[in-house]
């Protein structure tokens, strides 16, 4: 058992394909499996990481400015901490799946979320995807499992998690 | 033997005869006549022998002009005889009959090997404006079209023209940057090529996704990883038979794929 190569033969490669890399050409559009999009995940959870920290400290200098003597750091809670975790991802993660298909970390490992259509996510279809994945981290396993390469979500929403290399933002839904 | 041939024989022989008794006589008689023209004591102007004389050369001068005179009125005479006999002779069966009997061919290659043919052909070559008159006389375009119609031309110019001299020498005499670019829509063609290949969505997507050498080497990697994860994992899961991976994902110049989800 082995993964299809379902592309046309390089003689009739698209212009875009020009620009690959010839390794990567027979991939593209296939849907990505289980390592590519854990790694494009962390990414993406360090960024929001970084980001919540960020504002953290952003909150803090703000105290700081506003009342220099007696500032202490401010005490959050964990679940603060997740919650605005939380938020940040699912905002980020929703306009990036809305626009241009791919989050940050999909940008660096070169995949990119699109509809069962193979175009552009619908903003609400984009929100509702991005809280499932919140909401459970977990379906991303179903890749391996899947004889798809799909997760939960995708199952669910009937999205594919595709490489792209390309910059080419997918055609917007319903076109 | 003829009558004629006795009659003839005998004035010849008459006249031998004639011709003896006369050089006889005048040797007989030769001194006597000559005393008898010019005797002596005899006053001069009563002498025969300078009368003689005087006649004789009478005849030494005249005779070159009566003998011309004879013969100039003898072909007048004989050109108004022919003229008068021409018209009345069939001359057709004469001519035949000699020609019948003439070696024509004989003496044609005598007549030509006794001639020196070259002065002749040369005199008659410088005489003559050889090219007015096959231009006027020859149809050149019949001869042309003929010769044209027997000769594979094509054959010809490739086996016997050194085409990579002709060729050679031609590019050598044209400045051919100059000739393209005069006659050459470079523009244009630069143009229809740039949109045939989409020149500018190469380099877009050469600057753009190829963020680095890293960043390829780290997807490649993660995609023979994803590959490797899928191989274990389906080797596990009996339900899978072939893992599907394609998608609906239209990517610009490419084939739909199977729309598996509808």
């Amino acid at each position: 058992m082995s993964r299809e190569q379902p592309h046309p033969p390089e003689a009739a490669e698209p212009g875009w394909a020009k620009a690959l890399p010839r390794e990567a050409r027979t991939f593209q559009g296939n849907r990505a499996g289980f390592v590519t999009r854990l790694l494009a995940n962390l990414v993406d959870v360090t960024l929001v990481s970084v980001t919540v920290g960020v504002l953290y400290v952003g909150w803090a200098g703000l105290l700081f400015v506003l009342s220099p003597s007696r500032f202490t750091f401010p005490s959050t809670p964990f679940a603060g901490l997740l919650g605005l975790g939380a938020l940040v991802a699912w905002v980020s993660w929703t306009v990036s799946w809305a626009t241009t298909g791919r989050t940050p970390g999909a940008h660096v490992m070169g995949i990119r979320v699109v509809n069962y259509h193979g175009q552009r996510m619908r903003w609400q279809g984009a929100a509702l995807r991005a809280l499932f994945c919140l909401g459970f981290l977990p379906g991303l396993l179903w890749v391996i499992i899947s004889g798809e390469n799909r997760s939960v979500q995708d199952l669910v929403l009937r999205t594919s998690v595709i490489y792209d290399w390309t910059n080419r933002p997918p055609p917007p839904a319903g076109s | 033997m003829t009558t004629t041939d006795v009659a003839l024989g005998g004035l010849l022989a008459g006249a031998r005869l004639s011709r003896r008794v006369a050089a006889r006589t005048a040797r007989l008689l030769g001194p006597a006549a000559r005393l008898l023209a010019d005797p002596p004591l005899v006053p001069r102007r009563l002498r025969l022998a300078p009368r003689l004389d005087s006649w004789g050369r009478l005849w030494q001068t005249e005779r070159a002009a009566l003998v011309a005179t004879g013969i100039t009125s003898s072909a007048a005479t004989a050109e108004r005889a022919l003229e008068t006999v021409l018209p009345l002779v069939d001359l057709t069966p004469v001519v035949q009959g000699v020609l019948e009997r003439l070696d024509l061919d004989a003496v044609a290659s005598d007549a030509v090997g006794s001639l020196d043919l070259a002065p002749l052909v040369d005199a008659a070559v410088s005489e003559l404006d050889l090219t007015d008159l096959v231009v006027t006389r020859v149809d050149l375009g019949g001869v042309v079209g003929a010769a044209l119609d027997q000769v594979d031309l094509t054959q010809v110019v490739v086996t016997r023209v050194d085409l990579d001299r002709v060729v050679t020498a031609a590019l050598d005499e044209l400045d051919l940057t100059a000739l393209v670019e005069q006659r050459v829509d470079l523009a244009g063609i630069a143009e229809r090529v740039v949109d045939d290949i989409d020149l500018q969505d190469i380099i877009r997507e050469s600057t753009g996704s190829m963020a680095s050498e890293a960043v390829r080497t780290v997807r490649m990697q993660s995609i023979d990883a994803d590959d490797t994860v899928s191989r274990v994992a389906d080797r596990f899961l009996l339900w899978v038979r072939r893992r599907e991976v394609t998608t609906d994902a239209v990517l610009e110049g490419e084939e739909s794929p199977e729309k598996e989800d509808e």
